[in-house]
């Protein structure tokens, strides 16, 4: 038998609670979402990423932990020594500061492009925060922050993996 | 990580999340978002499991092209090295994280001295 999804918004809740914490209000979306459809196969696109798990490169400030609403360009041919990781629930980043790649695939996407799978990859890739309470913050910072260093990268596909 | 993908679809770009927290990501009713039922921190594969990494990614590629409709489709992926010791992990270290402040947490001193020890 599968195991039940994990449920994190109530295990969240209980934790920041015995921590002290404010309640974290998680984005609750009451229309549904716009579906854009794709230009071309993803053999002959562009695809880019972004990474909500803090990641930065070795030489790159970190990120803190209060409300960050900065992002980091992470080139895409960066070696995966060098990446790391700084973020408010870095207890479930243990194996990735070992091993990135299990939340930040440089290798399989170097390599499915390698294969032809996908068109070609961004010359950079993205990260930021989660976790941030503001949900105001994330629309007025964030978002215009993503939006204009993504649309350098002339993209045809965004993929985006949350931690 | 919903509000970014929706936003992005609002621009006409297409996403798409990968994504292993089920409740949090149905919330946010994602454009189009693969689900892989392993444990945060390995969204996009096991631990030293190239081969792993690979399928996983490989996998959820498709729902570019799969996903018509707005949705979560979850990939047939199982977790297979163990919950229990997961859980264990997770206990005890939420109440050992860093502060919430706005200070830079490096993963290393060494990363701190190389960002020019800000």
């Amino acid at each position: 038998m599968k195991p039940t999804p994990t449920e994190y918004i109530r295990q969240t809740r209980e934790s920041y609670e015995k921590l002290g914490f404010e309640p974290y209000q998680w984005f609750h979306a009451e229309d549904e979402p716009k579906l854009t459809p794709l230009a071309k196969p993803l053999s002959e696109s562009k695809l880019g990423l972004i990474s909500t798990a803090g990641t930065y490169v070795h030489g790159q400030v970190a990120y803190y932990y209060k409300d960050d609403t900065s992002i980091r360009a992470i080139p895409s041919d960066t070696a995966v020594k060098d990446i790391r990781f700084s973020h408010i629930m870095e207890n479930y980043l243990v194996e990735a500061r070992q091993d990135p790649c299990t939340v930040f695939p440089l290798e399989a996407l170097t390599q499915l492009e390698s294969e032809g799978i996908i068109g070609e990859l961004a010359g950079n890739y993205f990260s930021c925060m989660g976790g941030i309470y503001s949900k105001n913050r994330v629309i007025n910072e964030l978002l215009p922050n993503l939006e204009k260093a993504v649309s350098k990268e002339q993209l045809d596909l965004l993929l985006l993996i949350p931690l | 990580m919903c509000l970014i993908a929706r936003h992005f679809e609002s621009l006409g770009l297409p996403t798409l999340i990968l994504g292993s927290a089920l409740d949090i990501m149905g919330a946010g009713k994602p454009p189009r978002a693969r689900f892989v039922n392993y444990p945060l921190g390995f969204e996009s594969g096991r631990f030293r499991d190239k081969t792993n990494q690979l399928a996983v990614v490989r996998e959820a590629l498709k729902g570019f092209v799969d996903i018509t409709s707005p949705g979560i489709v979850p990939l047939d992926f199982e977790w297979q090295a163990g919950w229990d010791m997961l859980n264990e992990r997770e206990k005890g270290k939420l109440d050992n994280r860093s502060p919430r402040t706005t200070e830079p947490q490096y993963q290393t001193e060494d990363d701190r001295r190389a960002a020019g020890g800000q």
